[in-house]
């Protein structure tokens, strides 16, 4: 079909194509007159061109079809708005909040954590672990690990006699340590915790100024501060409800630790 | 244009409230009717479209102020439209076309029309639709839907006439064919 019709204009079914193409993407119409003289001729090509005009008729209607929309209060007055070099803060943005907001992807701005706790946080969850490496041996990470290393011993422990096996409860020694090693480490995990605790309160004391007493998360539960040893004791009198739930946790477990040093005990400690 | 635009990029860097008005007021047309024609939904279209300003907000730094502001957001768009609709692919049985075309006072016939084009263009592959939208309905150049989608002009071209062929046929397929032409 292509090439051999529309020899009157020296066009083949190819250019035709080709032109009609080039003018559409230059949004020209496109029945031009040489086009249309071997659209006359060819009737695969009438076809085309007929698509491109309906195409382009369908296209006028499909463009006015569109809804109305006004968002600028949902977007500027949200509150959601961030810009690149500052919070956006103007003080009459929460008084313009659109009644029309609904569920929106865009997420709040959440306060970054200052990586000085992080850090802090870091050095006194690595000082547990290495208190808890020194006591009890590496630590298994997964419950197949200590399995698999339970399944171990069991196979190289000679065997004695079924029931001996049967009844057999593998047990783990803690690795040997020195009394005085095992005293540094407890000295440094609490000095580690107390430090942290300490920096806690003053963060939970700007924490408690931000929150109107008594609405924090609507609720109020029982936790650290009202203990008379937990270093929230300070920020009893403005905290609603407490913001300190592990300080009794650590402290018995620092001193469960303090009473199994051979020799020594809690009021060595204390001395 | 660039200048007045640079003008009022500075503004909203710089906090100022009613620049963001100027700036939400100048291009929510245009995104939210790119992001409609891409998803066919107006509710998703308004959600894209805020979160489609909240990223240009986050990134005004990032706008190169030698080019304009348009084809830059309209590119945030685009990859917004691409992940919503991906996300969507993702969820069973979503697949609401244009669903509340909510037209300005026209004949219903043309109504019909246009939803036909619309119910169409949603059969079309994501890049093509983009394709034919930022021509079509953002009536940007060839050079500048390719700068919005990254790809050469000859690709853009391709995926162009590929998508007229496509929304055609399937126009006529409608029925849309013989009696419109005569």
């Amino acid at each position: 079909m292509a090439g051999d019709r529309g020899k009157e204009t020296n066009m083949d079914c190819v250019e035709f194509e080709t032109r009609l193409r080039d003018r559409l993407d230059q949004r020209l119409q496109p029945d031009t007159p040489e086009l249309q003289v071997h659209v006359h001729d060819c009737h695969a090509c009438r076809q085309v061109m007929s698509d491109a005009k309906l195409l382009l008729k369908g296209i006028s209607a499909w463009k006015q079809a569109i809804p109305k929309i006004d968002l600028t209060d949902r977007l500027t007055f949200g509150g959601r708005l961030t810009f690149a070099s500052q919070a956006f803060s103007d003080a009459t943005a929460a008084s313009h909040t659109s009644p029309i907001v609904r569920s929106a992807p865009v997420r709040t701005q959440v306060q970054p954590v200052s990586s000085g706790y992080l850090a802090r946080g870091l050095i006194a969850l690595t000082a547990t672990a290495l208190c808890y490496m020194f006591i009890a041996g590496p630590i298994r990470f997964t419950p197949q690990e200590l399995r698999r290393e339970l399944a171990q011993q069991q196979r190289n422990k000679p065997k004695s006699g079924v029931d001996q096996e049967i009844h057999h409860v593998p047990t783990v020694q803690a690795p040997s340590i020195r009394p005085d090693d095992l005293k540094i480490v407890l000295a440094s995990a609490e000095g580690a915790y107390s430090h942290l605790a300490n920096e806690t309160v003053a963060v939970a004391q700007d924490f408690a100024l931000l929150m109107p007493s008594g609405k924090l998360f609507g609720t109020s539960a029982n936790t650290g501060v009202q203990d008379s040893d937990s270093p929230m004791l300070p920020a009893s009198g403005i905290l609603p409800t407490n913001v300190y739930p592990v300080g009794d946790s650590v402290e018995s477990a620092l001193q469960l630790l303090w009473q199994a040093v051979p020799g020594d005990n809690q009021s060595s400690k204390s001395s | 244009m660039i200048g007045a635009e640079v003008q009022l990029v500075e503004r909203c860097l710089a906090g100022d409230s009613s620049g963001a008005r100027v700036f939400v007021d100048m291009f929510q047309g245009t995104i939210f009717g790119l992001c409609y024609r891409m998803v066919g939904h107006r509710q998703d279209a308004e959600d894209i479209t805020q979160e489609v300003f909240a990223r240009a907000f986050k990134s005004l730094n990032g706008w190169d102020r030698i080019r304009p502001l348009k084809p830059w957001l309209l590119m945030i768009a685009a990859n917004c439209c691409r992940t919503a609709l991906s996300k969507r692919s993702r969820q069973p049985d979503c697949n609401e076309v244009a669903d509340d075309v909510a037209a300005p006072p026209i004949v219903s016939r043309d109504v019909d029309f246009a939803e036909a084009v619309q119910q169409a263009l949603s059969t079309l592959r994501e890049d093509h639709r983009a394709c034919f939208i930022l021509f079509y309905e953002q009536e940007l150049s060839v050079s500048d839907v390719a700068q919005t989608l990254g790809c050469p002009e000859g690709t853009i071209k391709t995926w162009l006439h590929r998508a007229r062929k496509e929304v055609a046929e399937q126009l006529r397929q409608l029925g849309y064919g013989a009696d419109e032409m005569s």
